[in-house]
């Protein structure tokens, strides 16, 4: 930089023994351009919290007609309402500083944010110095930045929300709750995996409404969904937490059973039946239905993929609609 | 005769409450519920703190509440939360029925007002019971939350006014008792 570039670093430079009076003059300068833009203004306060001194700009800066010294801190303005005890606390130094960062104020004609800085004044009048700030412009600038970032939160939960409904959706069943075919599936390869790992038992039940294409005919297709859902609530309730129902398709569900013997699928099947019977009784409604079981003991797992043990359940229940409807037939693997 | 409450007197007993809750609850539009009888919906996010007063009528006299609305985003935690909060007499939080997650920010809350020592009323709010479909917070989970801290909690609708009367209402009346 030039040592003649301008008057001010010229007077800085040029009379060292007067640098320090210099650097004085340039800052009451610059504080008196300030209080004069009323980007700041300050007071002294003495140990009983009455204002004895402030900055020439002080009534304006608060927008107040009347002569503020002898005031009350407290009572200046509505953020210092309540700090007595804070302002105690910075006066007998136990607290550096209070400081009140970006109060809206809406007390002029333009609504401002202000901040507060409270010291102590070490100096023998003891008391204490309110230095308080214009801060709008760089308040409004974390406003909107604040603003759009919170926006972009609130949107992203949205999308959040979002991907869970549609993955809600593609998983399961609208009519029923239950989870559909595709998340069965899923479910079903995981199950003959971990049977397959572990050499466990697994059982697969399918089963079917009897003559439901009749009560559509018959009652409407409205009835028709109500017997599907009180078929799959009954399911819901009467399985084990570890077992796994699904709708199927049409009016057809099934349910994975892992670590289940056939004795213990049938023992379940039985109870579905007799469950809904009783949920169906006081309606007056006879709402039956026909189960296939396909059970793979421990020892044989390994042989079976899930296509082939939905194909055996599918088998077995095809033979209880053969044989009469309304029964369980079960099928071992050998 | 009592002054008029446009020109409240300075001796009139003034408690400041402040608000609390994670950002875009809802904590502006209860203040401005109560204070103005007005409801815009609009997000604004609040940057500080915006002070507004109201003065409420006890059977035992009047109380100026100073509502000290702060900001409920990161920005503003710490020792500038801190600083707000002293010498506040009383607090609402307030989480949004819609999202779970302002939920459990209840104890960070808690925890703020008693890292700068105050042992004060708190009044638990879930505001926008209106918005039934998008509800994600029972009413279970909140009042067993509130109980967590010993405090009771409110079921409130800035847009509809449902209740915001009476949340300032009792926490006065907290207030007005200690006194």
């Amino acid at each position: 930089m030039s040592k003649t570039s301008s008057t001010a670093w010229q007077c800085n430079y040029t009379n060292e023994i007067d640098g320090v009076k210099s650097a004085t003059t340039l800052s009451q300068t610059i504080l008196d351009i300030l209080l004069s833009k009323n980007k700041l203004a300050y007071a002294r306060v003495d140990d009983s919290l009455r204002v004895v001194e402030t900055s020439c700009n002080f009534q304006a800066f608060f927008h107040r007609a009347e002569p503020l010294e002898g005031t009350l801190l407290p009572k200046l303005c509505e953020a210092l309402i309540g700090s007595e005890s804070v302002l105690r606390e910075v006066m007998q130094g136990s607290l550096p500083e209070y400081l009140l960062e970006y109060v809206n104020d809406e007390s002029g004609a333009e609504a401002r944010f202000l901040t507060f800085h409270v010291w102590k004044n070490w100096g023998d009048e003891g008391g204490l110095f309110l230095l308080v700030e214009d801060v709008s412009p760089a308040a409004r600038l974390e406003q909107r930045a604040v603003q759009a970032r919170n926006e972009l939160e609130l949107l992203r939960r949205e999308l959040d929300r979002a991907n869970a409904e549609l993955h809600r959706m593609a998983l399961f069943d609208a009519l029923t709750g239950l989870p559909n075919r595709r998340y069965l599936d899923e479910q079903l390869t995981r199950y003959v995996e971990t049977a397959r790992r572990t050499g466990t038992p697994f059982s697969l039940i399918m089963l079917d409404i009897d003559e439901f294409k009749a009560v559509n005919d018959l009652y409407g297709h409205l009835e028709g969904d109500d017997a599907l859902r009180i078929l799959a609530s009954v399911l819901r309730t009467s399985i084990r937490n570890s077992d796994f129902v699904a709708r199927y398709a049409g009016d057809e569900f099934c349910i994975c059973l892992p670590m289940t013997e056939s004795h213990q699928a049938h023992a379940l099947a039985a109870r579905i039946q007799r469950n809904l019977a009783e949920i169906t009784r006081p309606a007056n409604l006879r709402l039956t239905i026909s189960l296939g079981i396909f059970s793979v003991s421990g020892q044989s797992p390994q042989a079976y993929t899930p296509q082939a043990l939905l194909a055996r359940a599918d088998a077995a229940l095809y033979r209880a609609k053969r044989e009469g409807k309304n029964r369980i037939c079960l099928e071992e693997a050998p | 005769m009592p002054p008029p409450s446009s020109e409240i007197s300075l001796t009139t007993i003034q408690k400041k409450v402040c608000l609390l809750g994670e950002f875009a609850v809802g904590k502006t539009s209860l203040v401005r519920r109560f204070v103005e009888g007005r409801f815009d919906d609009r997000y604004l996010s609040t940057i500080g703190v915006k002070i507004s007063r109201k003065s409420v009528e006890l059977p035992h006299g009047r109380i100026n509440l100073l509502l000290w609305d702060l900001a409920g985003s990161d920005e503003f935690n710490g020792q500038i939360r801190a600083n707000y909060l002293r010498g506040a007499a009383g607090a609402l939080i307030v989480c949004d029925l819609t999202r779970p997650e302002t939920l459990t920010g209840f104890h960070r809350y808690v925890e703020q007002i008693q890292t700068v020592g105050l042992s004060i009323p708190v009044v638990f709010v879930g505001n926008k019971v209106d918005l039934t479909d998008l509800r994600a917070i029972s009413d279970d989970q909140l009042q067993a939350a509130a109980q967590q801290f010993g405090g009771q909690a409110f079921l409130t609708s800035a847009k509809t006014g449902h209740n915001v009367e009476d949340i300032f209402y009792r926490l006065a009346v907290q207030l007005h008792q200690r006194d």
